[in-house]
């Protein structure tokens, strides 16, 4: 039963709008300057990928030294870009360096000191908003190294640099290799940070959205999209790959250790990167508040509290929208998550691989791509269900099908270490089918729901890329509003909304994690950690 | 003196507790004899052992190897080689590549070390499986290959933490004779831990027995039998009798 309602919710909601990209697109772009996008997106990506993953390599290694002082507040610095929606670091970014930015007028006399609109300033933005998603993803493989391995080394008379070459380093190449494939996948689709910094350098997102909304230019569109598409879709098969072919094994039981592998100079070096890497992260959300504060940026420095007035009149109405349907999200997320982690670790049947293959496949597709794959589809009626385009029920749609991925590996990691034997048990006992997952095993997932659905909402409540493609007059979300400030130039009003927007992100984060008693002092980013 | 330990004592403070994990604990092991800490779990075998490596340093007392003070010596510069109660085999490197990890560190010549790991494979009884990864081996295997792989840089005092814990019984009994034989034919000095006492008796040429981190009795397995000086040592040696007589002949059951 469940099952063929996924089968049904997946075909029409991943596979059939998907389907329409190939049906929108006619003839081949054969205009050669359809390849700079193509070329632009491939170089900003690598680029990015590159310095994100190395970043996040280095707090990765100093969070998890138990003696290095502030390791708590270096990893909350890490995952606070995390809280925002990417682009906020954009506006942070032309509040520093633009032609009105506080640098440019204080500091350089009103000159450019770089052209941030272009290559360079939409690295620099990339690289701060994903070295988060680097960061978690080594922090997990380094957590998972037992410290009985670099003990071994040091014990054999390995030095901190030998140990760190020969054990460390080849221990985390898979964990390298995906954290540099995964943000790979989110520059290329990063859409809000191209939108407002890339100048005339442009990439396959912001193009495709331009062609589709400026220019009406569906065939354009559609193959901007594919070719946006398929990068990514190497780039995540060959990251499921990799990361099949992981060698850690622990074997044996470890021993606690408050032992320090690395000596206290390089420890002195990670202090002194996590410190500047902070310092930067704060400076730019600095200047958000400060933008927030301030009347006109450039023009008039001088305090400003009615900017907060302003926005809230503005825009109250789309952040109530963006919250109910980021919190609505949520739950929907989670149990689908759950549910197809169920079926997923615990039952045999027929096109089990599919299911799992076409759940994880949302996770690959840009969110461009599903975006203006739904634009597509759904501007008619479907199966007799009325026209979706224009309403809430699309986009809590699109959020659902894209945080599916997350709520489904939350609840398989889970699954994974409840004991089958208490199901066992249970069902001996006489428990079945739906009644045994809903009142044995939901209840020992609960802390995964839960994280899961803090996940879905910050992600849901930050995204852009995909959602921008179906939002109307009726329905609109605050990320919306924002870019949109962005573009009109008012600066501090899109600080103000961005601040609001953290703040409530930080408020639910918070409450969730009250309810579940998960209170501890894992830092800001602490609620996304555990997924 | 080998080893010699000084009124050792370590305190782990964690969120303002205290725990006093070892307590003025001193120890003299002569060149070429195998010492067992015997205890409960819990009672501070492990973080000795790690002092003595280098992991933890102590908050007071001291430890002299061949007459050389340790502290503030990094693990990597002690001439002692530890066998992980994990095995802690590196996961990415084959059988051959663990044991020669040491000798590589030392910028042993390439001939001289491959007849040093084959020498040490073959006393271990490992000899043919150099190219097999660790996660190919058996259990008893794995703690072949880390008892080798500490082994081959010919360490002044060899660290045992439970080696055996996480293997069966049977093989147990025979990895216990094993690493007699090792020690009598190298003439190894060797500090063990362990939580079984018939390991203990078995192995031991002095057994030191502690609680709490503290020593409660030390001295031969001989002198355990006769002379137990507490009730907490009859009753932790509880499960052993000695049996006079002499052993004639063993009749298969069975
Ligand atoms: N890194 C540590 N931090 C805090 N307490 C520790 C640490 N390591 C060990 N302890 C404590 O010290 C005591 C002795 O531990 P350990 O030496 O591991 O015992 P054993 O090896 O004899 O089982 C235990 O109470 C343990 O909880
Ligand atoms: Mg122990």
């Amino acid at each position: 039963m469940f099952l063929f309602f996924l089968f049904v919710f997946f075909s029409l909601f991943v596979l059939f709008p998907l389907g329409h990209l190939f049906w929108g697109f006619e003839k081949p772009v054969l205009d050669a300057q359809i390849w700079i996008p193509f070329f632009n997106s491939l170089k900003l990506g690598a680029m990015v990928s590159f310095f994100a993953t190395f970043f996040g390599f280095i707090l990765a290694l100093s969070t998890t030294q138990k003696k290095l002082i502030g390791r708590k507040f270096f990893a909350s610095m890490a995952t606070l870009p995390l809280i925002s929606p990417p682009f906020v670091l954009a506006i942070a970014m032309i509040l520093l360096f633009g032609r009105q930015g506080i640098l440019t007028q204080k500091l350089f006399g009103g000159h450019t000191l770089f052209h941030i609109y272009g290559f360079w300033g939409l690295t620099f933005v990339e690289v701060l908003a994903y070295t988060p998603t680097a960061y978690l993803i080594l922090k997990g493989i380094l957590e998972a190294i037992p410290p009985s391995l670099k003990e071994a080394s040091l014990n054999l008379g390995g030095g901190h640099r030998y140990t760190f070459l020969k054990i460390v380093l080849p221990l985390s190449k898979q964990g390298l290799l995906t954290a540099f494939l995964v943000v790979f996948m989110e520059s290329l689709a990063d859409f809000g940070n191209p939108l407002i910094l890339s100048g005339n350098f442009e990439v396959l997102a912001v193009k495709a959205y331009m062609e589709m909304t400026s220019f009406y230019n569906v065939n354009a569109a559609t193959f901007m999209a594919l070719m946006l598409l398929f990068p990514s879709l190497i780039a995540f098969f060959s990251q499921r790959i990799f990361l099949k072919k992981s060698v850690v094994v622990v074997s044996g039981k470890a021993q606690a250790s408050s032992f320090d592998w690395l000596g206290k100079k390089p420890r002195r070096f990670l202090t002194i990167f996590c410190s500047l890497f902070s310092c930067i992260i704060i400076l730019m959300y600095g200047m958000i508040l400060i933008g927030s504060l301030t009347k006109v940026w450039g023009l008039k420095f001088e305090l400003a509290l009615e900017n907060f007035s302003q926005v809230w009149q503005l825009s109250h109405k789309t952040l109530f929208d963006s919250i109910f349907l980021a919190f609505l999200s949520g739950p929907v997320t989670g149990l689908l998550g759950m549910g197809i982690a169920y079926m997923v670790v615990r039952k045999k049947f027929l096109g089990k691989r599919f299911l799992e293959a076409v759940t994880l496949f949302a996770f690959a597709i840009p969110g461009t791509v599903l975006g203006l794959s739904y634009a597509l589809a759904f501007n008619k009626p479907v199966l007799g269900l009325p026209i979706l385009q224009g309403s809430a029920a699309i986009i809590l749609l699109l959020f659902v099908v894209r945080n599916i991925p997350v709520g489904l590996q939350a609840g398989v990691a889970v699954l994974n270490q409840v004991d089958k034997n208490i199901e066992e048990a249970a069902q001996n006992l006489g428990a079945k089918g739906w009644g045994l997952f809903r009142r044995v095993t939901l209840p020992l997932m609960a802390p995964a729901f839960f994280t899961g659905w803090a996940y879905s909402f910050v992600k849901a409540i930050t995204a852009i890329s995909a959602v921008i493609f179906v939002v109307s007059g009726n329905w609109s979300l605050v990320t919306v509003d924002i870019l949109g400030l962005v573009e009109n130039g008012e600066l501090s009003y899109a600080a103000a909304l961005s601040l609001i927007l953290i703040a409530i992100v930080v408020l639910v984060l918070l409450g969730i994690k009250f309810l579940v008693g998960l209170v501890s002092t894992r830092g800001l980013g602490g609620a996304l950690r555990g997924v | 003196m080998q080893v010699s330990i000084r009124d050792l004592t370590k305190i782990f403070k964690e969120r303002r507790r205290e725990t006093v994990a070892v307590d003025h604990f001193s120890l003299e092991v002569k060149s070429g004899q195998l010492v067992t800490l015997l205890g409960s779990s819990g009672c501070g075998k492990t973080t000795i052992l790690r002092m003595i490596a280098g992991f933890e340093s102590p908050s007071s007392g001291s430890i002299f190897i061949s007459g050389k003070e340790m502290n503030g010596l990094p693990p990597n510069k002690r001439p002692v080689a530890m066998v992980f109660q994990s095995y802690a085999l590196f996961p990415h490197m084959s059988v051959f590549e663990n044991v020669a990890f040491g000798l590589r560190v030392r910028n042993v010549p390439r001939k001289e070390l491959r007849e040093r790991v084959e020498k040490i494979l073959q006393k271990v009884g490992l000899n043919g499986k150099e190219k097999r990864g660790p996660n190919q081996l058996s259990g008893g295997e794995q703690q072949r290959v880390a008892l080798a792989r500490a082994l081959v840089v010919n360490p002044e005092v060899l660290l045992c933490d439970e080696p055996f814990s996480n293997i069966d019984q049977s093989l147990r009994i025979k990895m216990r004779e094993e690493i007699k034989r090792l020690q009598k034919e190298l003439g190894l000095t060797i500090l063990f831990v362990t939580h079984d006492q018939e390991e203990a008796f078995y192995l031991s040429d002095k057994i030191v027995l502690i609680d709490s981190g503290k020593i409660i009795q030390e001295g031969t397995p001989k002198e355990f039998y006769e002379n137990p000086k507490t009730e907490f040592v009859k009753d932790f040696l509880g499960g052993l009798k000695k049996v006079n007589g002499e052993l004639v002949r063993v009749v298969a059951l069975a």
